[in-house]
């Protein structure tokens, strides 16, 4: 049972956050686009943290949000967005869809550790 | 279809971006240079991005070979495991990205609305063919390294009337890295 | 004697009190002047008061006036504006139903914006499509380079049968003429070959910009649909407050 799911298509993103956040004390699995994501959150209902790229093949990072909160009707998950975006009326797409926080790439660990393990529960 | 001015603005666009997609140290030790055309030498490997606009598209290509001082600059961050198996086409890949996510941004910036794409894998070969894409402007440049040129970067602009671009002032806000609470 | 100093006391006498008296007829004299001075001062500060007191009643009844006046304007403009706000009060209702019916009217934008938000269905169903293509164009790389390495190894075996065909002389020649005819084709084929592998890059080049192009494009336009969305909505929740 994982606590942070990464989700990029990137498999420098991947591992560079996994790596991190474990070296951090946390678990973590990953998911390579959307859709992978959205079915790693169906079979694991312990994970507390999403990290999701926006731009990804399949399914996008904000629509994996919508269908997270609506399908999946998950509304306690918190996610944070990883991505080169930054247009204001996407992250207030991602608001209104429940996104907690925002950060552009490239990811900075020790800047956002404390955040994250208080995002997990575990600060 | 673009002004002299708006073609400098574009060049400055790239070579800024491809600065900052670098990995942090190497930032300050990078050489940019703008090229007249494509290097004879051809690179093995390309990535391409595209950014899509109402005004216009973008094709951001990052050319390179496989030598080992890629390996050493773009490879495994301190502390990451060095084990971590991820070829240095995925991280040249993701290379791509930041640079192609940094002038996405700032077209947003002036034009509101823009979309990118995500990266495509492509066999250096094709940089042959570019005149293909029928895109009016293609701009080039190349980054170095302690004096060895590390790789290649082409940005192609294509629209169907004239346009012009100019960036703006970037406001105060967040910085790439901060986690920014909504 | 005594008669003299007697007289000359009483002159004395009389001598001091003629001082006496004509210095108490100066101080008398005095006395009334000041106290004619002090009445007239009287009069006046009397006269000066009675001006003072008289001018502060025509200002009191003027203040009193204008005050009087003023209320009066007052009243009037008041049931001028309760005439004017009685005249607006059509047009305020007017306003109140064209804000109701423009809230009315926004409500298919608001539903039409968000079924065209299901657009993304769409590029989803384009990029499956796209991914296909790619796939296929992979397939024929694939292909091209398993026929090219046909072509290597007719060339081979048609060198094989040239030098075949010339050790067994004169009765191989017919067989040498057919291995060059052979290993013509071979060398064309791998022209082909060639040419088709230029073909196939040139193809992936073309396929993976239209790809992209199809991609960047789909997210372009979600984000203007998602963007107009939302200040549609700011402006219905806008006017909806407005019209409460």
């Amino acid at each position: 049972m994982a606590q942070v799911l990464v989700v990029d298509d990137s498999s420098t993103v991947r591992n560079e956050v996994a790596d991190f956040l474990q070296r951090n004390g946390l678990t973590v699995s990953t998911a390579v686009d959307g859709k992978d994501g959205l079915a790693k959150l169906r079979m694991d209902s312990g994970i507390k943290l999403v990290i999701c790229d926006v731009n990804m093949p399949n399914i996008d990072g904000l629509t994996m949000v919508e269908k997270v909160r609506k399908e999946l009707n998950n509304p306690t998950v918190q996610i944070i967005m990883l991505t080169t975006e930054n247009a204001p009326a996407m992250k207030e797409r991602g608001r209104a869809a429940g996104v907690k926080g925002w950060i552009v790439k490239p990811f900075n660990g020790p800047a956002a550790i404390g955040s994250i393990k208080k995002l997990v529960g575990v600060a | 279809m673009i002004s002299p001015a708006t073609r400098a603005q574009f060049e400055q666009l790239l070579l800024g971006a491809l600065q900052e997609g670098l990995p942090a140290p190497w930032r300050g030790q990078a050489m940019l240079q703008p090229l007249p055309a494509l290097a004879q030498v051809r690179d093995t490997q390309a990535v391409m991005l595209s950014i899509a606009t109402f005004r216009c598209r973008l094709h951001v290509l990052v050319h390179h070979g496989l030598q080992p001082q890629l390996q050493r600059v773009f490879g495994p961050a301190q502390g990451e495991e060095p084990g971590a198996a991820v070829p240095v086409t995925d991280r040249l890949a993701e290379y791509g990205n930041l640079v192609c996510g940094a002038i996405n941004r700032e077209l947003g910036r002036s034009w509101h609305y823009a979309g990118m794409s995500t990266p495509s894998h492509l066999t250096g070969l094709v940089l042959d063919h570019l005149d293909l894409l029928r895109d009016q402007h293609q701009i080039h440049a190349e980054v170095s390294v302690a004096g060895e040129r590390l790789l290649g970067a082409s940005l192609l602009i294509g629209s169907h009337a004239p346009f012009e671009f100019q960036c703006i002032d970037a406001p105060a806000g967040q910085t790439a890295g901060e986690l920014e609470f909504f | 004697m005594w008669s003299e100093l007697g007289w000359l006391a009483a002159l004395v006498s009389v001598g001091g009190l003629s001082a006496l008296l004509w210095r108490c007829r100066g101080r008398a004299q005095q006395a009334l002047a000041a106290q004619a001075q002090a009445e007239q001062a009287l009069a006046r500060l009397r006269a000066q008061t009675d001006a003072d007191l008289s001018r502060w009643q025509q200002e009191l009844a003027d203040l009193r006036q204008s005050s009087e006046n003023r209320a009066s304007a007052w009243a009037d403009q008041e049931a001028a504006a309760r005439a004017r706000h009685e005249a607006l009060a059509p047009t305020l209702e007017a306003w109140r139903a064209a804000i109701q019916s423009a809230c009315a009217q926004a409500r298919p934008l608001t539903d039409g914006l968000a079924e065209l938000q299901a657009v993304q269905t769409t590029f989803e169903r384009w990029h499956e499509g796209m991914d296909e293509l790619l796939r296929q164009n992979a397939d024929m790389h694939r292909k091209n380079e398993d026929f090219a390495l046909i072509v290597r190894q007719m060339t081979i075996v048609t060198l094989n049968a040239s030098i075949e065909a010339a050790r067994i002389g004169e009765l191989g020649r017919g067989f040498a003429v057919v291995a060059e005819e052979m290993r013509e084709l071979a060398r064309r084929a791998e022209r082909l070959s060639g040419d088709y592998r230029r073909g196939l890059h040139e193809n992936d080049l073309l396929t993976t910009s239209t790809f992209q192009d199809i991609q960047a494009s789909g997210k372009l336009i979600v984000g203007a649909i998602a963007a107009l969305d939302l200040y549609q909505r700011q402006v219905v929740g806008s006017l909806e407050g407005v019209g409460a």
